[in-house]
């Protein structure tokens, strides 16, 4: 009984929802209205986008999120999340306690000790890891730069490729005898553009420089600029300090990563290169502004991350002061 | 008649009627100021004052709406979330004084209070091991020490054997704690041979945990490596997975034959 009436029920229901879409006329006795003419249609619209605003706050918390992740610790009684400065007793957890930052040349004393107790390669390179702040003033940036650097004891054992842009034969001769890879003019476009001959390093002579053009495309960072020094009339000057250079690169924007020496030479040396490295890249910045290398890691290829301290590295500072 | 800086003193020094009934009334220090001058007096006798004029206050200051500074003070014991004995912590003013000093968990930081302090930690180094009191970073690396075991793995080079200055780089490496070499006793000494081995390591002088140690034969651990025996173990156990289904497919079809047969008979 109960089941017909419900029947009964969703049956006049049913009636009355299709009496009312109906749209058209309706025959229902109520109304008498005329008939009405609706749109009809035969598209479907795209419903507008308003998940945009929502879609950008969420980038906007996540970005400020990653930013005030920064923590500083310098005036806390005890950094965050660790129990104390420095240690109490003499057997510790190292991750209770801050990170020591060591000197530079305690991390190479220390490195080469790693090298023994590890039974690892005592010809295993060593390499520099730096942490830029690229900060200028009112909002610039320093753009992010690829240099080359004469190493006081270079490490590497292979020359390095020169290619040389001259359409003069004086200049030519010059170039060969000082050891170029490659000489020419505007005939060498087209086989470096086919990916035939290739060089580490490009030099060029100033005139040549708008018939080259071409290839800056194919270069990029490698293309002769007058700032880098391989813009010269002066070539040989440029093929000795291209030839035994090394080149290191700024990579993702403040970070430098490269290789400094190998761990078999002595001590001094190791710190000599580091030394010039150092200066070298704070000199693309005015020293002004404050320290430009904000953290500095040295390690070799088995061992794990030394952070050492660049103030007592770089020399420049102090000794101007004094003077 | 009041004039208004005594009627305010009067309505801030009033309980408000927010606070309950079982919390101390507020007792923070109100700064105020004379409103009217008092004129100097002779030499040698006091100022002298008129209660209408000099009683008269305008506020300088309440302090209870200044930020709450944290007070420091010295642990005497193992405090939860805060450390361990010896320790100089900042906390807030109402924990400090209705529960670490008042249960006697810390004390002042007063000259000798931290002198005191300072004789327990020079001790702790330098005095003998039963004048000492192991400390609770102390007590916490044993417990840590205890559940630890380290796994060497010998290199490929012919000169390789364990000497203490190589097991203190190993437990540096591989577990994370800094052991000074003296604390570690070593009675192997040298190890050249793979095996089971053991080492004692004195936690400041007084706690000593005997540690084991494995020699493993040697094993490429670069990542190119790791990724190859990886994919060697993913394969070897879908080749099992696929014989485990071939069996057990194969035991249902003798399952259903064996129920035929049955039927037939």
């Amino acid at each position: 009984m109960a089941t017909c009436t419900r029947n009964v029920w969703k049956v006049l229901s049913g009636c009355q929802k299709q009496l009312l879409s109906a749209g058209g006329p309706s025959y229902s006795a109520v109304s008498q209205v005329a008939p009405r003419t609706l749109p009809i249609r035969t598209y479907a619209a795209v419903r507008a986008r308003k998940k945009d605003k929502k879609e950008e706050e969420k980038k906007k918390e996540k970005e400020e999120k990653k930013e005030k992740r920064i923590i500083d610790d310098k005036d806390r009684p005890k950094p965050f999340g660790k129990t104390a400065w420095v240690p109490v007793d003499d057997v510790y957890v190292k991750r209770f306690y801050a990170r020591v930052v060591h000197s530079a040349s305690d991390s190479i004393n220390m490195l080469k000790r790693f090298q023994k107790l590890d039974f690892a390669p005592a010809d295993q390179p060593v390499y520099v890891d730096l942490k830029l702040d690229m900060k200028l003033e009112k909002k610039k940036k320093v753009d992010p730069f690829v240099t080359t650097v004469h190493l006081p004891h270079p490490f590497k054992t292979e020359i390095n490729k020169v290619l040389v842009f001259t359409e003069d034969s004086g200049q030519a001769k010059v170039a060969k005898e000082n050891g170029a890879a490659v000489v020419g003019g505007a005939e060498l476009i087209q086989p470096i553009l086919d990916d035939e001959i290739s060089a580490d390093f490009y030099v060029a002579v100033p005139d040549i420089l708008t018939k080259i053009l071409p290839l800056k495309n194919k270069l990029r960072k490698k293309f002769p600029k007058s700032k880098r020094g391989s813009v010269t009339n002066n070539i040989s000057q440029a093929l000795q300090l291209f030839k035994t250079g090394h080149e290191y690169m700024v990579e993702s924007d403040c970070f430098v990563r490269t290789q400094i020496a190998t761990l078999d030479m002595p001590s001094e040396q190791i710190f000599a290169n580091l030394q010039v490295i150092l200066t070298d890249v704070c000199s693309h910045r005015p020293a002004g502004l404050g320290p430009f290398v904000e953290r500095a890691i040295m390690s070799t290829q088995t061992s794990e991350a030394v952070w050492f301290r660049t103030e007592s590295v770089l020399p420049t500072a102090a000794q101007t002061d004094e003077e | 008649m009041f004039s208004c800086g005594r009627f305010a003193l009067q309505v801030l020094l009033r309980q408000p009627a927010v606070r309950s009934f079982s919390l101390t009334p507020a007792q923070h220090t109100v700064i105020v100021e004379r409103w009217w001058q008092v004129p100097l007096s002779k030499e040698g006798s006091p100022p002298r004052l008129y209660p209408r004029r000099h009683r008269v206050y305008k506020l300088v200051e309440d302090t209870k709406h200044a930020p709450k500074e944290k007070m420091e003070l010295i642990l005497t014991q193992t405090v939860e979330k805060l450390g361990g004995r010896g320790d100089t912590v900042f906390v807030k003013k109402s924990i400090g004084r209705n529960r670490l000093l008042a249960q006697g968990l810390a004390v002042y930081p007063s000259p000798e209070n931290k002198q005191m302090f300072a004789e327990e930690l020079r001790l702790l180094r330098e005095g003998q091991p039963e004048q000492r009191l192991q400390t609770r970073t102390g007590q916490l690396t044993v417990e840590l020490l205890k559940r630890s075991k380290l796994k060497i793995i010998k290199t490929l080079s012919d000169d390789f054997q364990l000497t203490k200055e190589v097991v203190c780089r190993q437990f540096e490496k591989k577990l994370g704690i800094v052991v000074p070499p003296h604390a570690l006793s070593l009675p192997f000494e040298p190890i050249k041979e793979l095996g089971e081995y053991w080492c004692d390591i004195t936690v400041n002088g007084m706690d000593t945990v005997r540690i084991p140690i494995s020699l493993l034969p040697y094993e490429d651990q670069s990542a190119v490596h790791k990724k190859q025996l990886r994919a060697q173990r993913k394969l070897l156990a879908a080749e099992r997975d696929s014989q485990a289904d071939a069996e057990e497919d194969d035991a249902i079809l003798t399952a259903v034959s064996e129920a035929q047969e049955a039927e037939h008979v």
